[in-house]
């Protein structure tokens, strides 16, 4: 009965922590991963969409009968037969606008046809009559009373219980801290500092651009094909807005090239179902181009954030208000979520006793503000990382100094009132980076004056949206191999990976035995979404709960076949043996012995939800347990600054990182170099700019991402303080990668120039005025 | 008009009849079903559609189809000999070079084209001849890694079998 003492599929050593390399680059590499973009079902039709030109406008008419009497063309649609809202905190977007437009972008007539060719030349047959309308650009301008109100209906939306919009105005969430007394901490302080920090619009620019396919069956049941971060969130937002039951919706993620946020809620599917459903069941597929992606996807919100800070003369902080505004278009997307998440983080990983934060995400007729990795951190990052240093030089006291003499410990209390209790690795963070970056040696003079260089560093906290929930499925076939059942999306950042690791770890299999099932909301289980830096912690305990159910099942049926009671044996080494003995059976001994040689497959399930975690009260963003996790991270940039040309030369960045521990070090660095080049584009070269509502730079030509030749050397190490409920004391990373970035330039600027720059991106223009500031 | 057009597609003969405005992605793509070769910008921007043209590092998305007639064309799924990868495609493997892999295939035909010209670049020339091939993911370091281990390792020879 004792086959063997341990299993052929016994993996000796760990897989979490170890080099384990992503298991699609063969087929990445290769050509053969399929994407979104390469999908092809038989009797595809192919979509165009029609976009407004104007950002305000009344729709006066539609002709379309010369499009619908093209040759080729199988459905065509406008707003007016689509009575539909969707939309995830807030939902309040038409598939396709309903009367007026509110974005220069926003599409207005959806054409199917059998090729893209047809589609594109239908599309132009149509005749659209508008009658412009004020608009309103600036949000702070849309705050006010008497600007245009693009929602006239606010009030009347459905909206997720924690946000809150003010009917009447342009404000699509009113997101607040309250904590201690500020006005009594200001006049406790030796100084009060007010600055004001602003950032621009920044595109994913996701290699594969959004695309999607629908299909309608005859029972009205609808299937997506979608390139995208979350299959259950599609489901959801799709079912409330069509009034289905979430059955009969299907999500399938397909293979995605990039997403940085930017494909988390319904963006080409909702306009992409109405195709599909005068289609007669034939699949309609529509795929961004590239000036779509620009103009009619989702950008990082522009944010005004206005910091006023009291500190003592010793640079102890002591009290801070932030009134900060997110300018999110004409729908509010995830903006809702990133004017609120930004407040959080307004204090940085700072005590502040005394906190009073103001956020909103305002309407405009710009385009539509998402989700952007780091959901409006990274702005406050920029703020608040920019304000410390301002602080410290005002006061005479060294960057470091005022940083150390101001960060949280483990006891600290964060602004929402979260007492923190584990995982608190900021601190170390800071002495490592210094240590790693030689913070203390001075750079090198270059020999030229006219180019000088200078040190800066930045550093910041970040929570995760919670309590949000994960749920996984085990499936192991009767020869002991696994398949897992996931809907974390592999976005390139390498969770299949990880979760595989996470299992072979647990089950004690090589990593070769277990496989990772495609996210497909008919088979795998739920998860929230795979954002937020969520997945490894969320998803990484819910497939160890469901491997523990796992072996639970095993060592049941195993127990009668080694003639023992069920307490005495314990799934070990891919079987089950008897505590402390060591008879043993692997587990294809035990499935085939109990069910036959003929076959059968045994079941873990496992769901994960952050204990104890509370969402935090409305009025005062106040909760006991604000996050399941903090994640932190600090950057030390070296730069080079052009006093001639206002140039700015990033030498090296030195990022260190805690995401608790480890599971993937390839991987981790992956996210860390990735995430700082797509801060230092953030920085010093990405702006998309928008004139009146209108997109002027939509193309990879003349918005310009960080090339092969834009990038300097990167140290990136982690200091891996565990969390407690962490898998294997794993927390989340891909978020801060790119957080400290723009801030620790900025103050290297400073450091070499004196000049201070306030404004993203930092432009030569901008360090020129800011040097000749300098000199008034 | 439309023209009957022969080419030789990763070593194989084709023919075939192309709109005269029928670019070579297009035909790659939807025609041949040869979608490694990737979509991304369709400006001769971005790089992800990178093939070779006798030899010669073109993007697809602006080359005529017709403009190929009688040439050699060599995508991604022409590296590997059959289904062990060439010394490129494994380095991109095992240097971590591949995040989301949208832009592996552009950077995989231009550093082909890179070490058959040039067969021991500098970080300095490989970084030059990436330079029209965007990557949103990795930061380029571990591509840039990637090819000058293949380059050591002599980049035409396959070493390892497809998912090995």
């Amino acid at each position: 009965m004792n086959d063997s003492s341990t299993s052929e599929l016994v993996q000796r050593s760990r897989a979490v922590g170890r080099e384990v390399r992503r298991g699609d680059a063969a087929e990445k590499v290769t050509g053969r991963y399929a994407y979104g973009m390469d999908l092809a079902l038989p009797g595809m039709l192919h979509a165009k969409v029609l976009r407004s030109p104007y950002p305000h406008a009344r729709i006066v008419s539609i002709d379309t009968s010369r499009a619908r009497a093209l040759a080729g063309v199988r459905a065509v649609v406008t707003g007016d037969e689509l009575p539909w809202l969707f939309g995830s905190a807030l939902r309040d977007e038409p598939f396709l606008a309903r009367g007026r437009v509110r974005y220069a972008g926003e599409p207005v007539v959806a054409i199917a046809a059998t090729t893209e060719e047809i589609a594109r030349e239908a599309i132009d047959l149509v005749d659209v009559e508008y009658e412009e309308l004020p608009a309103v650009f600036d949000p702070i301008e849309a705050m006010e009373p008497g600007a245009p109100v693009l929602h006239p209906d606010l009030g009347s939306y459905a909206m997720e219980g924690y946000y809150g919009g003010v009917d009447g105005t342009n404000i699509a969430n009113h997101a607040k801290i309250r904590r201690g007394d500020v006005e009594q901490g200001f006049r406790d302080s030796d100084f009060v500092f007010e600055d004001v920090f602003t950032t621009q619009y920044v595109q994913h620019c996701s290699m594969e651009a959004h695309v999607c396919a629908a299909q309608v069956a005859v029972d009205g049941s609808v299937t997506v094909w979608s390139s995208c971060q979350s299959p259950y969130n599609f489901v959801r937002d799709l079912s409330n807005a069509l009034g289905l039951p979430y059955n009969r919706v299907r999500v399938i993620a397909t293979g995605i090239g990039g997403a940085f946020g930017g494909k988390m809620y319904l963006r080409t599917e909702p306009l992409t179902v109405a195709l599909a459903m005068r289609t007669q069941g034939r699949p309609v597929k529509y795929a961004h181009t590239r000036d779509e992606e620009f103009i009619g996807a989702v950008v990082k919100h522009p944010a005004h954030l206005k910091f006023k800070t009291g500190v003592k003369r010793d640079g102890t902080i002591v009290a801070r208000q932030i009134t900060s505004v997110f300018n999110t278009g004409g729908y509010a997307d995830a903006g809702p979520q990133v004017a609120r998440n930004s407040a959080f983080s307004g204090t940085g990983p700072y005590r502040i006793p005394n906190v009073r934060i103001d956020s909103y995400c305002v309407y405009t007729n710009n385009p539509i503000g998402g989700a952007f990795r780091g959901f409006g951190v990274p702005q406050a990052t920029w703020a608040h990382e920019s304000q410390m240093d301002m602080i410290a030089h005002r006061l005479g006291i060294d960057p470091v100094e005022i940083r150390r003499r101001n960060l949280m410990d483990l006891g600290d209390s964060t602004s929402t009132g979260e007492v923190l209790v584990t995982s608190v690795g900021v601190r170390q963070t800071l002495e490592r980076a210094i240590e790693a970056s030689s913070y203390r040696t001075p750079l090198a003079p270059t020999g030229d004056p006219r180019v000088v260089r200078g040190r800066g560093l930045a550093t910041m906290h970040k929570l995760t949206n919670s309590p949000t929930h994960s749920t996984a499925f085990v499936k192991m076939h009767q020869d002991g191999t696994v398949v897992l059942l996931s809907s974390s999306v592999d976005l390139g950042q390498g969770i299949a990976t990880v979760l595989r690791q996470i299992v072979a770890e647990r089950l004690g299999l090589a990593l070769e035995h277990v496989s990772i099932a495609p996210p497909d909301s008919h088979y795998s289980p739920y998860d929230q979404s795979t954002s937020g830096s969520r997945s490894v912690f969320h998803m990484g305990n819910a497939v160890l709960a469901a491997c523990a159910d796992l072996a639970r099942r095993l060592c049941a049926h195993a127990a009668p076949l080694l003639g023992v009671g069920v307490e005495r044996v314990e799934y070990r080494d891919g079987g089950v043996g008897v505590v402390g003995g060591d008879r043993f059976l692997t587990a294809k001994a035990i499935i085939e012995k109990t069910f036959g040689t003929r076959g059968c497959t045994v079941h873990g399930e496992g769901r994960f939800t952050p204990p104890n975690t509370v969402p935090p009260d409305k009025d005062t963003g106040q909760t006991p347990k604000m996050s399941a996790f903090w994640m932190y991270a600090t950057h030390v940039a070296d730069v080079e600054v052009d006093l001639d040309t206002g140039r700015v030369k990033v030498l090296k960045v030195v990022a260190v990182h805690d995401a608790g521990t480890i599971i993937n070090p390839e991987g981790a660095v992956g996210q860390v170099e990735g995430g700082v080049v797509q801060g230092l584009g953030a920085t010093l070269c990405e702006e998309m700019l928008v004139a009146d509502g209108i997109v002027t730079n939509a193309s990879f030509a003349e918005y310009k991402i960080p090339t092969s030749l834009d990038v300097p050397e990167i140290v990136s190490l982690f200091v891996e303080a565990p969390h407690a409920e962490g898998p294997y004391g794993a927390k989340g990373l891909s978020e801060p990668a790119l957080a400290p970035t723009a801030p620790a330039v900025a103050n290297a600027i400073y450091n070499a120039t004196g000049a201070r720059v306030t404004s993203l991106p930092i432009t030569p223009e901008k360090v020129l005025a800011a040097l000749a500031a300098t000199r008034r | 008009m439309t023209r009957h057009l022969s080419m030789s597609i990763n070593g194989e003969p084709h023919e075939f009849d192309a709109a005269d405005h029928r670019t070579l992605i297009e035909v790659l793509r939807d025609d041949l079903a040869l979608t490694g070769t990737k979509d991304a910008c369709r400006q001769g921007v971005c790089g992800s559609c990178t093939v070779l043209v006798d030899g010669v590092a073109v993007r697809s998305c602006l080359m005529l189809a017709a403009r190929c007639q009688g040439k050699s064309v060599t995508t991604v799924e022409g590296l590997a000999a059959g289904d062990r990868l060439s010394a490129l495609q494994q380095a991109f493997v095992e240097a971590g070079a591949v995040q989301c892999g949208y832009c592996t295939s552009g950077m995989l035909i231009a550093a082909t084209a890179l070490l058959e010209s040039n067969p021991s670049p500098t970080e300095v020339e490989v970084r030059a001849a990436l330079v029209g091939n965007l990557c949103r993911c990795t930061g380029y370091a571990p591509i840039v890694r990637a090819v000058l281990a293949a380059s050591r390792a002599g980049a035409g020879h396959p070493v390892a079998a497809v998912g090995s």
